[in-house]
């Protein structure tokens, strides 16, 4: 992967780096030719200078030779000299005759100027001179020396040829010695300046400075002698020499370019990578879709969920999958999208290709400038129908909490758990002792034909207690018929079933359903606690009642007819007594007074222990009883358009007189205001009155006797008593539920 | 009318029964009959047709009202009869009801008897035509108390000539009772009924009927 990225930067680096060399190569190859030519070209001119020095050279031979009688003279020689070397540049030419005897070679003939000056001069002291002079006995033409020093600071060499000296006939063996200064070889190129600086080699001394610059090199041979000619190699300038540069700059440019390049490049290839893998593995569900609303792309997860193909999702507008009760609010939030939302929210419910509806939680973002909008969104259906189920669980307890009667709460958890499992029945049924179950709700035909009251005998498959499923195939799916226990105080009290016919039901099916059954049963037991609590409260009433009722009639019937009776009795004997006895007479008439007034207290204590009135007059003459006796003014009224049972009435007579004796005793009011009205199917009595209020409703029994009394006809009993505003109390009791429970 | 009216008798608690039917006997109201219950007595009255019918409210089988119903076919079928209703504890609607019936009727608390003066007084009342009600039942309709009430406009005197009027004194029997003279009585009842809204009316029985009905409804 690096290497794919590197290879490209290599390869630019590697041609930068061979272009570089190569330009520079050329550019010193360049610079070498140059130099050759210039090396050549002052090679040509000194060569020039040599081959001048040459002729004069074999010239002066010649002069040396051909000059007859008496031989050349001094004169002569230095005359020749000024006459031929003048014009040539040269200063200075000898002729040398060896030294018999010596190695000494004098110049017998001098042109007298430096650095032949003087006659007679030892030339053969001059490096090379004598190595030169032998040479040149031997060769036919002249010779050079070597390029050497001289003492007096000059560079320059000796061109030497024998030239013996003709006397007559005579032949004096002797050599024509030219001097020639290195500075004259040179001038030429001095003059032309076509070579810079020149540096001119002939064994010994170097003649010209060519500094520290690198020397180019050319070589002749004259003279028998190799000359060297060197001159600087010039520098790369201009564009060659920046050629190699450019070269390099631009080629790490280029490959900084192509680095740069390759990354970015591997990276789009890796976000690329990356994006592809998130589309393919991300359990969310992508689609991505037209601003039509069609699906242009379907990630797996998404087509696994909806079962289809991307081949068939594509080009297929989503709204097609949307259940039919959510498409408005989809479109509705979509909507949005297009009125310049950045994004939206919502759950839907979309079909799968088996037909089953999934929950689904998006998230829409648009792109507006591709008309692309990105969806993606997750599963939620677990998630809601277990909402959904809780929701369902929470009415029904709230049922069960609010005490409802049971008959509502079997009503509402048939409707739940039919809708929650998509079952096509649900009913509640209770077992009978003997083992039967009897429908006493049902939602539904999916459970058979079932109604309130059918009944299924021992040994139904549905009459079976301990809970069960049954799964049978059908050509439309399995039906599966669940039966779910309701236990109530460790009892099987009944069961709820339910049918749905489709998929089989999932397993944990019996679990939710037992929640239910809990529900159920919890309704069943508060019911049956209530009933059992309104019956006791109601045997407890009814027993006080009797009694009371006893007790009025021992005394009124019994005890009080007794003193009657006794008052009688005596008055009779008194009646018997002879008239003598009159002392006895008013003293058992004493007696009698007093039995009588004993019966009249009787009479008095006994009122109200139970209101006889109320066996035949009903429950008016005996309120209005109750008004008359008030220790506090009643205002009474009565609209009671039926005749009430008579425990009805007997409560209700005892709201009043509690309600009254509380206003005399406690409440320190001045009236007493009591309605009592039948109002549908209640009697309704509000006994208020404007006294100080701030009645403790737990203070003292008789209240509590009172809604004791009440409540044990499934009515309520209400005190309101502010401080200051009177107390209201307020009873209703249902007249059919009496009725019932009487 | 006969000097001596003659009573049927209606009471299950045969001790008292007895004392009273030898009460009567003993103060010239000959008991022709005695019965046990309500059907009894109706038989019986129809039997002899008495002029005084004593009957107590409370009888079998139910021991609630017996005495009332039977009276109140008595009274329908034999309107002239005087009819004493006995009652052990006061209950005005039953007096009431017995009294809207017709004249001639009694409605007393069984203690009364023991008064055997005032007792036989007043059963001579009823069968001379007269109605009676019986003063603890009267004091408990004058006794109740209510906002705003008109006999606040009477004198205690008048109170009293009230009460009296209720229980079904003439105005001399008024005076004789609070003795002062029957004009004064007059003058008294006079004011009442200038005070409140009661017919002037020389009838005993339907004064004491309009005087327990608007004590029984002020």
């Amino acid at each position: 992967m690096l290497s794919r990225q590197i290879a490209p930067i290599g390869l630019v680096l590697a041609m930068t780096v061979a272009g570089f060399v190569l330009a520079r190569a050329l550019g010193e190859r360049d610079v070498e030719r140059a130099s050759k030519h210039r090396a050549d070209v002052a090679v040509a001119e000194i060569r020039g200078r040599v081959a001048q020095g040459s002729d004069l050279a074999e010239s002066l031979r010649g002069f040396m030779v051909d000059h007859v009688s008496p031989g050349v003279t001094n004169g002569q020689f230095v005359d020749i000299g000024s006459r031929w070397l003048a014009p040539a540049g040269l200063p200075a030419a000898a002729w040398v005759k060896r030294v018999p005897g010596s190695t000494r070679l004098r110049a017998t003939l001098a042109t007298r100027v430096p650095p032949i000056a003087v006659p007679g001069l030892d030339l053969g002291a001059a490096p090379s001179f004598s190595e030169a002079a032998a040479r040149a006995a031997r060769h036919p033409g002249p010779v050079a020396t070597r390029l050497e020093r001289l003492g007096d600071g000059t560079r320059g060499l000796y061109i030497v040829a024998a030239a013996p000296r003709r006397t007559g006939r005579k032949l004096e063996p002797g050599l024509v010695a030219l001097f020639v200064p290195a500075s004259w070889l040179l001038e030429p190129t001095r003059k032309s300046r076509s070579s810079g600086a020149v540096e001119l080699r002939a064994g010994g001394a170097a003649a010209g400075n060519l500094g520290h610059a690198t020397p180019v090199g050319s070589t002749f041979s004259a003279l028998g002698r190799r000359f060297q000619v060197l001159v600087p190699k010039g520098a790369v300038r201009g564009p060659a020499a920046l050629l190699p540069w450019i070269i390099l700059g631009a080629g790490l440019v280029l490959s900084a370019l192509a680095g740069v390049l390759g990354v970015s490049a591997a990276r789009r290839v890796r976000a690329q990578r990356d994006a592809d893998r998130i589309f393919n593995l991300a359990p969310e569900l992508i689609a991505v879709a037209g601003f039509d609303g069609c699906f242009r792309r379907a990630n797996p997860a998404l087509q696994a969920l909806l079962g289809y193909s991307e081949a068939e999702l594509i080009g297929r507008p989503l709204l097609d999958f949307v259940h039919a009760d959510d498409r408005a609010r989809t479109e509705e939030r979509t909507r949005a999208l297009r009125d310049g939302a950045a994004q939206v929210a919502f759950e839907n419910r979309n079909a799968s290709k088996d037909g089953a509806y999934r929950w689904l939680e998006w998230t829409v973002t648009p792109v507006r400038d591709e008309q692309i909008i990105y969806a993606v969104a997750r599963d939620v259906t677990e998630r809601k129908s277990l909402a959904d189920e809780q929701a369902a669980l929470r009415r029904v307890a709230t049922l069960v909490a609010r005490g409802v009667s049971p008959a509502e709460t079997f009503a509402a958890v048939v409707e739940e758990v039919a809708r929650l499992f998509g079952a096509g029945g649900a009913v509640v049924a209770r077992f009978e002792p003997d083992g039967a179950a009897t429908v006493i709700v049902g939602v539904g035909q999916d459970v058979g034909e079932v109604t309130a009251g059918t009944r299924w005998e021992p040994g139904d498959p549905m009459a079976e207690p301990a809970g069960f499923r049954r799964e049978e195939r059908r050509p439309h799916g399995t039906r599966s018929v669940i039966g779910s226990p309701i236990m109530v105080e460790g009892r099987v009290w009944g069961t709820i079933v339910m049918s749905a016919t489709g998929d089989p039901l999932p397993p944990d099916t019996e679990r939710r359903m037992a929640s239910f059954a809990g529900l159920v049963a919890t309704a069943v037991a508060n019911a049956e606690s209530r009933a059992e609590l309104t019956a006791s409260r109601a045997r407890v009433v009814t027993a006080a009642d009797e009694t009371r009722r006893r007790i009025e009639r021992d005394l009124h019937d019994g005890a009080q007819q007794q003193l009657v009776s006794l008052g009688l009795g005596l008055r009779a004997a008194v009646e018997k007594l002879p008239p003598e006895l009159a002392e006895v007479r008013e003293e058992l008439s004493a007696t009698a007074r007093g039995l009588a007034a004993s019966a009249e207290e009787l009479r008095e204590l006994s009122r109200g222990i139970h209101p006889a009135i109320l066996s035949a007059g009903g429950l008016a003459p005996a309120l209005k009883t109750l008004a008359r006796r008030s220790a506090v003014p009643v205002q009474l009224t009565i609209s009671v358009d039926r005749p009430l049972p008579e425990h009805l009435e007997v409560a209700a007579y005892y709201v009043v007189s509690e309600a009254l004796t509380n206003a005399a005793k406690h409440a320190h009011a001045s009236e007493v205001t009591i309605n009592v009205a039948t109002e549908d199917s209640t009697i309704v009595l509000v006994v208020r009155d404007d006294g100080v209020g701030g009645a403790d409703p737990e203070r003292g029994s008789g209240l509590t006797g009172l809604r004791d009394r009440v409540e044990a006809l499934g009515g309520t009993l209400a005190l309101t008593s502010a401080a200051g505003e009177g107390t209201s109390l307020r009873a209703a009791i249902p007249i059919d539920e009496a009725e019932g429970l009487a | 009318v006969s000097a001596k009216p003659r009573v049927v008798l209606a009471d299950d608690d045969v001790l008292l029964r007895e004392g009273l039917a030898s009460l009567l006997e003993r103060s010239e109201f000959p008991v022709v009959a005695q019965a046990g219950d309500g059907t009894e007595l109706v038989a019986l009255v129809r039997e002899h047709r008495p002029e005084l019918v004593l009957v107590d409210i409370r009888m079998p089988p139910t021991h609630s009202t017996e005495g009332l119903d039977a009276a109140r076919e008595i009274r329908d079928e034999f309107p002239d009869m005087g009819i004493v209703l006995l009652s052990a504890h006061v209950e005005v609607e039953h007096a009431m009801e017995l009294l809207a019936r017709g004249g001639k009727t009694g409605y007393l608390l069984k203690s009364r008897v023991t008064d055997v003066d005032e007792f036989l007084d007043t059963l001579g009342r009823v069968a001379r035509g007269g109605s009676v009600v019986d003063p603890a039942l009267v004091r408990e309709l004058v006794d109740a108390r209510r906002r705003d009430d008109p006999l606040a406009e009477l004198t205690p005197r008048e109170r009293e000539v009230l009460g009296l009027m209720a229980e079904g004194r003439s105005n001399a029997g008024i005076g004789r009772q609070l003795w002062v003279t029957e004009g004064t009585v007059e003058k008294h009842v006079r004011s009442i009924l200038s005070k409140l809204p009661l017919p002037s009316t020389e009838d005993d029985h339907r004064r004491v009927l309009a005087v327990v009905a608007f004590l029984e409804a002020r």
